[in-house]
């Protein structure tokens, strides 16, 4: 089973990457920019991003979840991070309004340096968070890095939004399902941080809490041991 | 980052991925390019010219991946560590290639990847080489150490941004000079700011230069606990168990294989298994060897013989046969190649009860031995071949002179006590190695005493006798050179006396060029050497 889902999430992420290249040909051949492509784009990578979610959590279900934990410089992370996001957002929401900007606070990260995780599978827990975020965010998003009192280091997704619901707020281990999401990004986070760990025995974890921006809204921070 | 300088080797098996990358690093500046698509290929193009960076695929086909391919260049020096090196790999690959022990690449690239991405990456890597190439230029072929440390100090205190990196080099060289106390300090004041893996394997490693195991096997098996796929813990773990328990051993070269299979890592649970007497798992081990790669660049003789060895215990003499005709395949036809085949055959001859044969086969790995210099591993499966024949008086002079040539090297005489113990005798092998290192210290402490009783030049012969015999001992070369320079310092300069010194330290650092004895002497000789003498090489 292991091998047949893998190979076959493997095969649809690889068909989203052409698909990727062809959408890229098509907005150069109708001379650069056409929103339809550049939202067909946004669909594409958040449905690429789903699949590698899922395909980690089947393997940490499986005990088959490897990491690769390692010294990241985090101005190097986060620029990239910001870079991958900015490609692939939708320049406007469902409604039609046009997308959050998102401001940033990475001051911290100079004064940090270095910190090891796994760099390839903590960008899809951020890029997830703030995409979540774009979508329920009335008009700002805020994310930033800190040092995490204690040891460790904590990234801040906040928004002005509505806030998590009540259910999801309480359900603190396990994701509800509702309207709007599967909880595949927030199961997602939480294995992940948790896979986070040090030798003496620290855990990562995700907060969620209706703190961020505005009267209410939603904050997500992932807090790396 | 002005990419248009710069000369480039692409590896890929691939010829389409070579097309697009190629194009890719084009667009980003990067136009000087040349492509290998075979391991081979590549070798030759790295021995033939000089490269800032190589672009290599995990994959390559054949059995041969990109992680295996950047130890070989590592550790042949092929490949300067001022040579930037990028994987590219897919979604599976990067944790092998991220994790790996001694050698990871300076930056892995997970496809696919945009030509922007590509050009943010190396121009990073090129600002780190840049920013570290004080400290880089001096971890060639021949490291010289105290230069490196002090580069390292100087990049420390410029507190930049790879200050981080500088820390862990220092606390290779620091090990690497078994400076315990010193690595385990820089160690623990990582570890005081973050959790990283590098830093608890480094303090591992220092525990034990610093004798104290028992904390080290606990701190990695802690840490295997919080990084369970650090594959340079389990590595540090197997090395440090080996010493006192192998099927423990065993049991974390296993663990490790399931993180990542490699020729390296089931070379040695082969032979772990061997010696735990698990011929089955060894058999599987080498055989995973000698198959899996298909292009010969990553396994050696000791692969076949192990295969051999681990068919022959299980009586299956056909397929050991095999095992030892296979050899040849992928190797060029050397006397080694024959000696150790001969050697080899004789053994699985003896088990099959064909004393002709036997007879026959070791004869001719004698003749070999006779004619030509044979390396360490050949000369001990002679002697095990000779044990098996019967011949235990030859077998013992084989392995008293690889003794008294290896005394200082753990691992050797571990080899010598288990071709005692394959033939049987391993209480005669104790006996052996006992004595011929008491006969090693009584000749060094002899020569002091005669030296020290005016007697320098009967102290100068004894030594300088048992240099020449004894190539690979560095102590007995270090004191031959020593007694010389004596000479030179009490009867004044003798150029022939400073040659002669100036050869025995060579022969030394050859040996062992970690010896600790190594700088005072290279010290004395820089004192009475005048101008104009051969200047040492450290």
């Amino acid at each position: 089973m292991e091998v047949l889902l893998a190979a076959a999430i493997h095969d649809a992420k690889n068909a989203l990457n052409s698909l990727g290249v062809w959408l890229d040909k098509a907005q150069l051949e109708c001379g650069g920019q056409s929103p339809a492509l550049i939202q067909a784009k946004a669909v594409t990578a958040t449905i690429s991003g789903q699949l590698v979610e899922l395909l980690a959590l089947y393997r940490a279900g499986e005990g088959n979840l490897r990491m690769a934990v390692e010294d990241q410089y985090l101005e190097d992370f986060l620029s990239d991070l910001m870079a991958e996001l900015s490609a692939t957002r939708p320049v406007e929401d469902a409604e039609g309004g046009a997308a959050r900007s998102i401001a940033t606070d990475f001051a911290a990260a100079k004064d940090i340096g270095a910190w090891a995780f796994d760099a390839y599978l903590v960008k899809f827990v951020l890029l997830d968070a703030l995409r979540n975020a774009s979508r329920h965010a009335r008009e700002q998003i805020r994310f930033s890095i800190a040092e995490e009192p204690g040891g460790g280091i904590r990234f801040d997704v906040a928004d002005d939004g509505a806030g998590y619901p009540e259910e999801i707020l309480r359900a603190e281990s396990t994701a509800k399902m509702t309207p709007e999401s599967s909880g595949l990004g927030l199961s997602f986070a939480r294995v992940i941080a948790e896979r986070h760990a040090t030798p003496a025995g620290r855990h990562g974890r995700v907060e969620l809490a209706n703190d961020g921006l505005g009267k209410g809204g939603a904050r997500l921070s992932l807090i790396l041991p | 980052m002005d990419l248009r300088e710069k000369v480039g080797l692409l590896i890929d098996d691939m010829p389409s991925m070579r097309t697009t990358v190629r194009m890719q690093l084009a667009s980003i500046g990067l136009e000087k390019c040349d492509q290998a698509s075979t391991v081979k290929e590549a070798i030759d193009k790295l021995n033939a010219k000089h490269y800032d960076l190589i672009v290599c695929d995990y994959n390559l086909g054949k059995g041969s991946d990109g992680q295996q391919f950047l130890e070989l260049v590592r550790r042949k020096h092929i490949l300067p560590m001022t040579t930037a090196f990028l994987m590219i790999t897919g979604e599976t690959g990067y944790q092998q290639v991220s994790t790996a022990a001694e050698y990871s690449p300076d930056d892995y690239l997970l496809k696919p990847f945009t030509a922007d991405t590509l050009g943010t990456r190396l121009g990073r890597i090129f600002d780190r080489k840049e920013a570290l190439e004080p400290v880089y230029k001096h971890l060639g072929a021949k490291i010289d150490y105290t230069k490196a440390l002090a580069a390292c100090d100087e990049q420390i205190a410029k507190k930049s941004r790879y200050t981080l990196e500088v820390m862990r080099i220092k606390g290779d060289l620091l090990l690497a000079k078994g400076r315990a106390t010193e690595a385990l300090a820089l160690y623990e004041s990582v570890l005081q700011e973050r959790a990283t893996p590098w830093a608890e394997v480094g303090k591992a490693l220092a525990l034990v230069a610093y004798g104290n195991p028992d904390e080290a096997r606990a701190l990695l098996e802690q840490a295997l606990v919080a990084y369970p796929n650090y594959l340079a813990a389990y590595d540090a773990l197997a090395d440090l168990l080996v010493k006192t328990d192998k099927f423990a051993a065993q049991q974390v070269v296993d663990q490790a294989l399931h993180v990542a299979s490699t020729t390296q890592r089931q070379r040695e649970l082969g032979a772990l298994a061997l010696a735990n007497k698990d011929y089955e798992r060894a058999e599987g081990a080498f055989r995973f060897a000698v198959e899996r790669d298909r292009t010969g660049f990553f396994k050696s003789h000791d692969d076949y013989a192990g295969l051999a060895r681990s068919c022959v215990e299980q009586d299956k003499v056909q397929e050991a046969l095999t095992a030892v005709k296979d050899m040849a395949t992928h190797f060029q036809r050397t006397p080694e190649l024959a000696a150790r085949q001969a050697a080899l055959e004789s053994q699985v001859y003896v088990r099959a009860g064909d004393e002709k044969n036997a007879k026959a086969a070791l004869a001719r790995a004698q003749a070999a031995q006779k004619s030509s210099k044979l390396d360490l591993n050949t000369m001990l499966e002679i002697a095990q071949a000779c044990f098996a024949n019967g011949q235990p008086d030859e077998a013992k002079k084989i392995v008293e002179d690889v003794a008294e040539n290896y005394q200082e090297d753990e691992k050797v005489l571990d080899s010598i006590r288990t071709v005692f113990e394959v033939a049987g005798l391993e209480d005669e092998g104790a006996l052996l190695l006992d004595d011929t290192k008491k006969r090693m210290i009584r000749l060094n402490n002899e020569a002091v005493a005669l030296a020290k009783s005016g007697e320098l030049d009967k102290a100068i012969m004894m030594l300088v006798e048992a240099a020449d015999r004894l190539p690979n001992n560095a102590q007995v070369a270090i004191n031959a050179a020593q007694a010389v320079l004596m000479r030179v310092q009490t009867s004044g300069v003798d150029m022939t006396q400073i040659a002669q010194a100036h050869r025995y330290i060579t022969q030394a650092i050859k040996a062992n060029p970690l010896h600790p004895k190594l700088d005072p002497v290279v010290a004395f000789y820089r004192k009475l050497a005048p101008p104009g003498a051969r200047p040492l090489e450290v």
